[in-house]
């Protein structure tokens, strides 16, 4: 899921990678607030947009930008930074997540109640409502299951009360109804990828987090350092400098 | 109307209240024909497009598609039945939430699924046509033999892969921020052709040996579910050659014929072949 926590930090790390990543639209509009953060004036803002696009992409046509830099420049002041440690997850939650059935369904669970957290943080939306893409939530809590299964086991979540859906047919809002913040700590989630590998760990363990990206997998031999891109890489670079070194 | 106003042709705007629900004001007062009219407006306001316009419009295309994906979600989480089930059970066995939803989807539908003549037309060329795609698709398809069987290093393959990445990034960045009517095709065209032409060079500097780079973007898009049309977009003169070295330089193709022996999506075909294509060509 692309949920940055602290986009000051990601903002930064983009400027010096030079790389617009998955979301150039959303990038752009961070640097907008970015640059709004430390004072710069509007002409100036869409003269830096810009640069940091040639920068990226010596090939762009800044004129199919147009559009999209005036609207970044123009909402630049609506919000701040969202600058997050962590989302806490509280003993209280997770026990009310582990009475669902199923490891599938407590993970889905896990991930929603992550999502509306952050949304509380993030966006101040105080009513724990969630409305992210299902495929990419499912994506997220590393539920592998057909389309249709997936609204079945929303419905077994709906039922059981966990959580409540919008009234409305075409809408999938989904609102969390057990977050409890008074109570103790037990999880800290600083990283939106893998929240069902996240949650699985802390229960039961036997995942491992790369050496190299900081993704969360599960282990697939004890001395495992890295995720499988990763590994091959890296494996692939050493083996090219070793017969480099062997024919020099 | 914006292409007519470009064109120079000027046109009186159509009134608001036929296409936009709430521009229709209700009457202050008890006047019958005033309130009469406002009843009529509200029935006949046309404020979607037809079911048959979504093979038009690719963003009614989008739109339906997104519509009946999440009402289909909302239905079985409901009711732990499939939309397209629900709609077809008889009304004496629906119980009020189900007709109630049911209501709602036609309301909230963004295309309008009326029996009108065009719209029957569409659903019978849709039920004509419905399952052959999923039968072509599940054909195996044996890529090998476009390859030219150059061995390369994984070191090329990723550094290819990192481009094909960003080529993907770029193409949806297009999908994202360009304008979906029909009239832009040829600025979608111009842009995806100026894509390639970077992917082509950048490519270049990686993999100079164009049969290597040929058989890496093949394993790229034929390992996996992805779409194929980014191998014949930048290798697709490579790829004919390699089909012609294996084929003993003879192309052979179907032509229609009413006595042929290939029979395909309701037609007849047969198989002529052209030797010698690479040197000048005599036809079999």
């Amino acid at each position: 899921m692309d949920i940055v926590l602290d986009e000051r930090k990601w903002i930064t790390g983009v400027l010096e990678s030079n790389d617009l990543g998955r979301r150039p639209v959303y990038t752009v509009a961070t640097y907008a607030r970015y640059l709004h953060s430390i004072g710069v004036e509007r002409d100036e803002m869409r003269k830096r947009i810009e640069e940091l696009l040639i920068r990226c992409d010596p090939d762009v046509n800044l004129v199919r930008w147009g559009d999209r830099i005036e609207m970044a420049v123009k909402h630049a002041r609506d919000r701040g930074l969202i600058q997050i440690d962590a989302i806490d997850i509280t003993q209280a939650e997770i026990d009310t997540i582990q009475k669902a059935m199923g490891i599938q369904r407590q993970k889905l669970l896990f991930t929603l109640l992550c999502v509306a957290k952050y949304n509380m943080m993030a966006f101040g939306r105080t009513g724990g409502w969630v409305n992210t893409n299902i495929a990419e939530l499912f994506r997220t809590a590393n539920v592998v299951v057909g389309v249709d299964k997936r609204g079945l086991m929303l419905g077994d979540l709906i039922k059981d009360g966990f959580i409540s859906k919008s009234r409305r047919p075409d809408s999938v809002s989904i609102r969390v109804n057990f977050i409890e913040s008074n109570s103790d700590t037990v999880m800290r989630i600083s990283d939106f990828r893998s929240l069902g590998f996240q949650y699985d760990n802390y229960l039961h363990g036997g995942y491992i987090w790369c050496a190299e990206c900081g993704l969360i997998v599960r282990r697939a031999g004890w001395r495992q350092k890295y995720c499988k891109e990763c590994g091959t890489a890296i494996n692939s670079t050493n083996t090219a400098k070793r017969y480099r070194d062997s024919v020099a | 109307m914006a292409i007519d106003k470009t064109k120079g042709i000027v046109c009186k705007p159509m009134p608001k209240y036929w296409y936009d629900y709430r521009s229709i004001e209700k009457p202050a007062g008890d006047n019958p024909d005033e309130l009469e009219t406002y009843e009529l407006n509200r029935r006949i306001v046309a404020n979607r497009k037809p079911y048959f316009m979504r093979y038009i419009y690719p963003q009614t295309m989008r739109d339906y598609k997104s519509f009946i994906s999440r009402a289909n979600l909302s239905c079985l989480a409901e009711f732990r039945i499939r939309l397209d089930a629900l709609e077809s059970m008889p009304v004496e066995e629906c119980t009020g939430g189900m007709r109630e939803f049911i209501n709602s989807c036609k309301r909230l539908n963004p295309i309008s699924d009326n029996n009108g003549v065009m719209n029957r037309i569409c659903r019978k060329i849709e039920a004509e046509f419905a399952g052959g795609a999923k039968e072509d698709a599940r054909a195996e398809f044996d890529y090998s033999i476009m390859k030219s069987g150059a061995e390369y290093n994984k070191n090329t393959f990723y550094e290819i892969k990192k481009l094909y990445d960003r080529h993907c990034q770029r193409m949806s960045e297009l999908a994202e921020t360009h304008d979906r009517r029909v009239t832009s095709r040829l600025d979608t065209a111009d842009y995806r052709a100026s894509v390639l032409h970077k992917f082509h060079r950048d490519a270049a500097v990686i993999c100079s040996n164009f049969k290597e780079a040929c058989d890496i973007v093949l394993d790229i898009c034929y390992q996996r579910n992805s779409t194929k049309q980014f191998a014949w977009d930048v290798a697709s003169s490579m790829i004919v050659e390699n089909l012609l070295e294996k084929s003993g330089n003879v192309m052979a193709y179907p032509v229609p014929d009413s006595d042929g022996d290939i029979e395909y999506r309701g037609r007849k075909y047969s198989m002529r072949e052209i030797k010698g294509v690479r040197d000048g060509y005599s036809v079999r």
